[in-house]
């Protein structure tokens, strides 16, 4: 009988232990997870946040520039993202990727001179591309014609015929749109703390 | 510096030259300045099979400084991806051709007549065919819209003597536009030209059913990237920082924003592991005209020029 509980609670033991480790490497898991989702964002202007991601949804908070954050979640031209106040959907041409180092009291917006200046970006993955030279000006204005290069080139030339065959293979579908009309400075952007 | 000063000069001499040796010919000097002024505003002055020999020239050199990724398989991919979204375009047919060529920076080329190459840098930093489409459909819009074949008449158009001299022999005059090199992707274009060519690239990519944001993606990775990154330096320095162009494409993209449609993301082709440059004939000796740029002029002219060198320098043969 005695025997019978001992191993009885062993085998809760066992399970109980089995289930902590399994949990432990769940939470490890998701936050794994989070770490690759999560990408941090700086706000580039301020933007009126929504908790959709449509124009015509409610609007949640108001996010200031140079404000930071992370991003959770891209559809179309809109990112999700969670600062320290509020979490909610902006135009991504609202923010830039990346976290600025710290810059009190701004005019560090990613995309501002003062900021590269004043404020260099943190870098996560430059360190292996920041040493590269590559094609520079003076390799362009001393290269000379290859005519192998270009013979080869020539081989590689899809015809219209392959190119649409590529198209239907993949699924895309051809659609008319018409080119965008181009305004000289940012206009209705969603920014400000401008209401629907 | 000095040696270009020389060169006006020397155009100048040859063209007053021209004005006292041949008093039988009448020299209208309105035409004369009119020359500069035609040269700049007649894309049309240049037909389409003269921008394809200017690009296939200058696609040449571009592929002597950093030949292709010897991946054929990526190359027929780029190709087919390539030709796709140039169909969209109102220039479907032109001869099109695509290349990924083997160097670290990140950037693209267009040249003219419907030459574009895209670094391994670029390349690899992609994360599906629709931002592939995007950048491709950027640098379409360079080939649609001639910009780099209305940067180079600038240029030429500097010298007017040249023009006048060249004003019957067309070759003559294509290598003066093209210049040394491929110098034409160093000087880079309008900051305008580069903001049309974002707008119409992602336009492209989406009429080909494409997700219209890859091109969006690709510069908020360049932005991201920021301007201490080695392998960015040439489009940094060629380009409208990467910020000023999300503003730019956001103040167009967002009235119509609603009305694009989703569009499809893909995979894309990865580069194979293996792959290197591809190799070829050693790059073929350059022409008169390219041969002379690159050496120091000498002697003949009693200051260490020769002008008849020189011109041959400038104008080729």
């Amino acid at each position: 009988m005695g025997r019978r509980i001992l191993g009885g609670l062993a085998v809760v033991q066992r399970a109980t232990r089995r289930a902590v480790r399994h949990w432990l490497i769940a939470c490890l898991l998701a936050a794994t997870a989070q770490v690759a989702l999560a990408e941090p964002v700086t706000i580039e202007r301020d933007s009126v946040v929504r908790a959709e991601p449509r124009t015509d949804s409610a609007v949640v908070a108001n996010f200031a520039k140079g404000a930071a954050g992370e991003a959770l979640a891209r559809q179309g031209a809109w990112v999700q993202v969670r600062t320290a106040t509020a979490t909610g959907w902006l135009y991504s041409f609202n923010l830039r990727f990346g976290a600025m180092a710290a810059s009190p009291g701004d005019g560090g917006g990613a995309g501002s001179v003062l900021g590269r200046v004043f404020a260099p970006r943190q870098k996560v993955n430059v360190t292996a591309t920041i040493g590269i030279r590559g094609l520079d000006e003076e390799d362009l204005k001393q290269a000379r014609l290859d005519d192998g290069q270009l013979q080869a080139l020539d081989g590689f030339a899809a015809s219209r015929e392959q190119a649409e065959a590529h198209a239907q293979g993949a699924g895309l579908q051809a659609a008319r749109i018409d080119y965008l009309r181009q305004t000289s400075a940012p206009a209705e952007q969603e920014t400000g703390g401008a209401t629907p | 510096m000095i040696r270009r000063t020389l060169l006006r000069l020397a155009a100048i001499v040859v063209l007053t030259g021209a004005t006292f040796a041949s008093p039988a010919q009448t020299i209208d000097l309105n035409r004369i300045f009119s020359i500069g002024r035609d040269a700049v505003t007649a894309v049309a002055g240049v037909s389409e099979q003269e921008e394809r020999s200017m690009g296939r020239e200058i696609a040449g050199r571009m592929l002597g400084a950093a030949p292709l990724v010897n991946d054929a398989g990526l190359q027929a991919y780029v190709n087919r991806v390539g030709r796709w979204v140039a169909v969209q375009s109102e220039r479907p047919d032109l001869p099109w051709r695509f290349a990924v060529i083997d160097t670290p920076s990140i950037n693209a080329f267009a040249a003219p007549g419907g030459y574009v190459m895209l670094t391994r840098g670029l390349y690899e930093i992609l994360d599906n065919e629709a931002q592939l489409a995007g950048v491709l459909g950027h640098e379409i819009a360079h080939v649609v819209r001639r910009h780099h074949v209305t940067v180079m008449q600038k240029s030429a158009a500097l010298s007017a003597g040249a023009q006048l001299a060249q004003r019957d022999n067309r070759s003559a005059l294509i290598n003066n536009m093209i210049g040394t090199g491929a110098e034409v992707f160093a000087r880079g274009l309008d900051k305008s030209a580069e903001y049309e060519a974002d707008a119409i690239g992602v336009v492209l990519a989406a009429r080909a059913g494409y997700n219209p944001f890859g091109l969006v993606d690709v510069l908020h990775k360049l932005a991201a990237r920021g301007s201490a990154d080695g392998s960015l330096a040439l489009l940094f320095k060629t380009h409208p920082l990467p910020g000023d162009r999300l503003d730019q494409l956001g103040a167009a993209l967002t009235p119509v924003l609603a009305t694009l449609p989703s569009g499809r993301e893909l995979d894309i082709r990865r580069v194979a592991e293996s792959a290197g440059p591809m190799r070829s004939a050693r790059p073929l000796p350059a022409d008169g005209a390219r041969g002379l740029a690159d050496q120091p002029p000498k002697g003949g002219s009693g200051i260490g020029i020769d002008p008849a060198q020189l011109l041959r320098g400038i104008f080729g043969r």
